[in-house]
């Protein structure tokens, strides 16, 4: 399990896309931000409104209240400490019902990680409930997908500031690369206007919220009859906007017991 | 390889969404044959702590439903499309079983609603639609209701109605949680989900 997408076909299509329509809305809009008490290691995200990418009707935007998300992804080091308080989630014990073949598979074993370069490294190769588990453990969640592409969505400012395109491309860039063999330390890879570091460029995270990604070729079912009771999605705000697609649309392919070598997340109080 | 496929199909839902919107929400019949019976799944869906309570007003844990073959689904009571079809499905089904094997198995409904599906709601829904004490229609919080959506692979979203959309999935479980049985889609085939339960006694 090593790849991310690569075609150059898809690439350059996609490209085109964004080339083609540079117009990229911006998904929020600060109001009144009010800041909360510090959280260490959180970032204060303030509220704002939320365009959400598919559009269901009656929804235009949705208000997000303020919130605290973590700076950077979680860790293995730090998944080791939630592992060792609850053997339950160790790599030999989980259910295979929570975690399929393949969970934790990087570490050397259940309570040893083996590689000190893994330790800092953002953790993968945990599943849905696992994530959540540990987040429950922190007394924290996992974002929603409103949380998290509301904090996504806002512009890069180190190692160098994008623009609303640059920063397509970059993340496109990216998405089309296979996955490096080590991964950096999580917190060092391109930091957003939040100061939120390694939403892009290291691994794609886990929201709490993934199932309710209703894309529109959901719609039927493994035996024909509809699949999807209710309105769907009608459309997304901006069919250009492939990097945000390619996001929801790998949601939506998700179980929660998968594991994915390039699969992590973080937390939000 | 597996996050090489997701991509794939995402790439090809793209291609699909991107011309044919309207195809939303369509019953597509292109695949009437398809498999929908699975292997026997890995784990238990009861290796998971959660409480819910039924239409009696019974705060239950979800271990308590382990020992008997339960027939499963996710419904919301003030859905006017799909969930009433499942639900006479299933109970169709039910009716196809001599009563001794009736005896052995359970049907749970869980609610996506936690707000409005209280359980004097759940109580008259099962008194509207003659449900019998075989029956356990749960509710519980937002948290658990996810849950059990993610260990069943039904996809929910709550509209600004109160109402959801939601994948129309039926299960079968056996008697240690293992799912035997999974279905998506309406068919109304209650005599395959009638074999399968014979299949378990």
């Amino acid at each position: 399990m090593s790849g991310r997408i690569r075609p150059k076909a898809v690439l350059l299509f996609a490209l085109a896309l964004v080339l083609a329509h540079p117009a990229f809305a911006q998904s929020h809009q600060r109001k009144h931000p009010h800041e909360l008490a510090p959280v260490s290691g959180m970032v204060c995200i303030p509220g704002g409104y939320y365009r959400p990418f598919y559009i269901v009707k009656g929804i235009d935007s949705v208000w997000i209240s303020t919130y605290h998300m973590d700076a950077r992804a979680v860790t293995n080091g730090e998944f080791l400490e939630f592992v060792k308080t609850n053997p339950k989630w160790s790599r030999s014990r989980v259910s295979p019902m929570l975690a399929e073949k393949g969970y934790l598979k990087a570490w050397q074993s259940d309570f040893e990680i083996g590689n000190n370069a893994l330790v800092n490294a953002p953790v993968v190769n945990v599943s849905w409930f696992a994530a959540r588990a540990y987040a429950a453990w922190c007394h924290k969640h996992l974002p929603t997908v409103a949380q998290w592409e509301y904090a996504a969505s806002a512009p890069i400012v180190e190692p160098v500031r994008a623009t609303a395109r640059a920063k397509q491309s970059l993340i496109l860039a990216w998405y089309s690369k296979p996955m490096a063999k080590t991964l950096a330390p999580a917190g060092t890879v391109n930091e957003n206007a939040f100061g939120l570091r390694d939403m892009f460029g290291q691994v794609w995270e886990w929201t709490d919220d993934f199932s309710s990604v209703i894309v529109p070729g959901d719609a039927r079912g493994t035996s024909g009859g509809p699949a999807v009771c209710g309105a769907g999605a009608i459309g997304s705000i901006d069919p250009t906007d492939y990097a945000t697609f390619m996001r929801f649309a790998m949601r939506s392919s998700l179980k929660a017991n998968y594991v994915v070598d390039d699969l992590g997340f973080r937390c939000v109080k | 390889m597996k996050t090489y496929t997701i991509l794939i199909c995402a790439f090809c839902a793209f291609a699909l969404s991107s011309c044919s919107h309207e195809r939303t929400g369509s019953a597509a019949v292109d695949a009437p044959n398809a498999p929908t019976t699975i292997a026997r799944s890995a784990g238990s869906i009861y290796d998971v702590d959660m409480m819910f309570d039924d239409q009696n007003g019974e705060h239950i844990s979800w271990q308590s439903l382990k020992g008997k073959v339960q027939v499963m689904a996710m419904v919301f009571t003030h859905c006017q499309a799909t969930c009433p079809m499942i639900t006479y499905e299933i109970k169709h089904a039910e009716g196809l079983l001599q009563e001794s094997v009736r005896n052995n198995v359970g049907f749970t409904l869980i609610s996506f609603d936690s707000k409005r599906d209280t359980g004097a709601q759940l109580r008259s829904y099962s008194d509207a639609v003659h449900l019998d004490d075989h029956w356990q229609l749960l509710h519980g919080s937002q948290e658990d209701i996810q849950t059990v959506a993610n260990l069943f692979d039904v996809k929910y979203k709550e509209l600004p109605t109160g109402d959801f959309s939601h994948s129309n999935v039926i299960l079968v479980v056996d008697q240690q949680g293992h799912i035997v049985f999974r279905r998506e889609g309406i068919e109304r085939n209650p005599e395959q989900i009638a074999a399968i339960i014979k299949s378990l006694q």
